[in-house]
């Protein structure tokens, strides 16, 4: 692992990109301080797939679907199962602003962060909704 | 099992004492009304009511109930129907798991003189403040 110093990692910012890209993390500190790292966004999202892991559980009832996500304590409804991911995504997207604005600094939700940055490190819909529920489709019931 | 409507959760939020987060930060549109209340702990409930639901079912009311609101279905429909802010007694006297003292803030507080039973129940700003204090008198 590289080590810089600010004033370093300032002048040669382009390479400690281009070594973060490729798997190597980059320290970044003051005087004997490590206060950064800047690291791959895919790897740190590999990590934290494997650290916090998300099982949405769903109820249908006879007025639609209901998906409860126990992680960030959220839920979605809808009268159809892609309805109800829709506006759990949405209720997800809208508990990550909540919580980056201020809600991380209560302790009883202070735990959520490494789900909470899996959705913030997803960057758009499509991807928070693999993040979310996984990207492959169960298989259905035989 | 007795289940609600956004507008009872609303009416449930407004008699707990939350506050409305205008619109979640940096989102435009938001699909959900977000409600929180800061209880004396430290701790922070969050609530979310979502706009286009029109009840709620029982399971998922019973997860609501425990983790989004904590009080139980009467407390929940004693704020609703007779406007009585519910008082969370259960739920106080139960320490958090995330409120839990830092093991070297406790130690330093009893390595400068602190007696356990004086530690006992304080949240980490507390023992934090407590700390400040000790090392550094005025």
């Amino acid at each position: 692992m590289v080590r810089w110093l600010m004033s370093e990692a300032r002048k040669d910012f382009s390479t400690l990109v281009e070594r973060a890209s490729r798997g190597e993390w980059q320290l970044v500190g003051r005087r004997a301080r490590d206060e950064v790292v800047i690291a791959g966004a895919d790897e740190i999202a590999d990590l934290l797939a494997v650290a916090f892991p998300f099982a949405p559980e769903v109820f249908v009832e006879t007025t639609g679907v209901e998906i409860w996500l126990p992680e960030l304590e959220v839920y979605g409804q809808g009268s159809t199962l892609d309805a109800a991911k829709d506006d759990l995504i949405e209720a997800a997207l809208d508990f990550v602003g909540v919580w980056e604005a201020g809600l991380r600094s209560a302790p009883n939700q202070r735990q959520k962060g490494g789900h909470v940055r899996r959705v913030q490190l997803a960057r758009d819909q499509t991807r928070v909704a693999d993040v979310l529920f996984g990207s492959t489709p169960c298989d259905p019931p035989r | 099992m007795r289940t609600p409507r956004p507008r009872d959760l609303r009416r449930f939020c407004v008699v707990d004492g939350r506050e409305r987060v205008a619109d979640a930060p940096g989102r435009r549109v938001s699909r959900h009304e977000v409600w929180t209340k800061g209880l004396p702990d430290g701790r922070t409930l969050h609530t979310a009511i979502s706009k286009g639901c029109d009840e709620y079912g029982a399971p998922l009311f019973a997860r609501l109930l425990k983790s989004q609101l904590q009080v139980t279905a009467a407390e929940f429909w004693s704020a609703v129907d007779k406007g009585e802010p519910p008082q969370r007694q259960e739920v106080q006297r139960s320490r958090p798991r995330g409120d839990a003292l830092p093991f070297a803030l406790a130690a330093r507080l009893l390595a400068g003189g602190m007696a356990q039973s004086e530690l006992a129940g304080l949240t980490e700003a507390e023992a934090l403040r407590l700390l400040r204090e000790l090392e550094h008198p005025e």
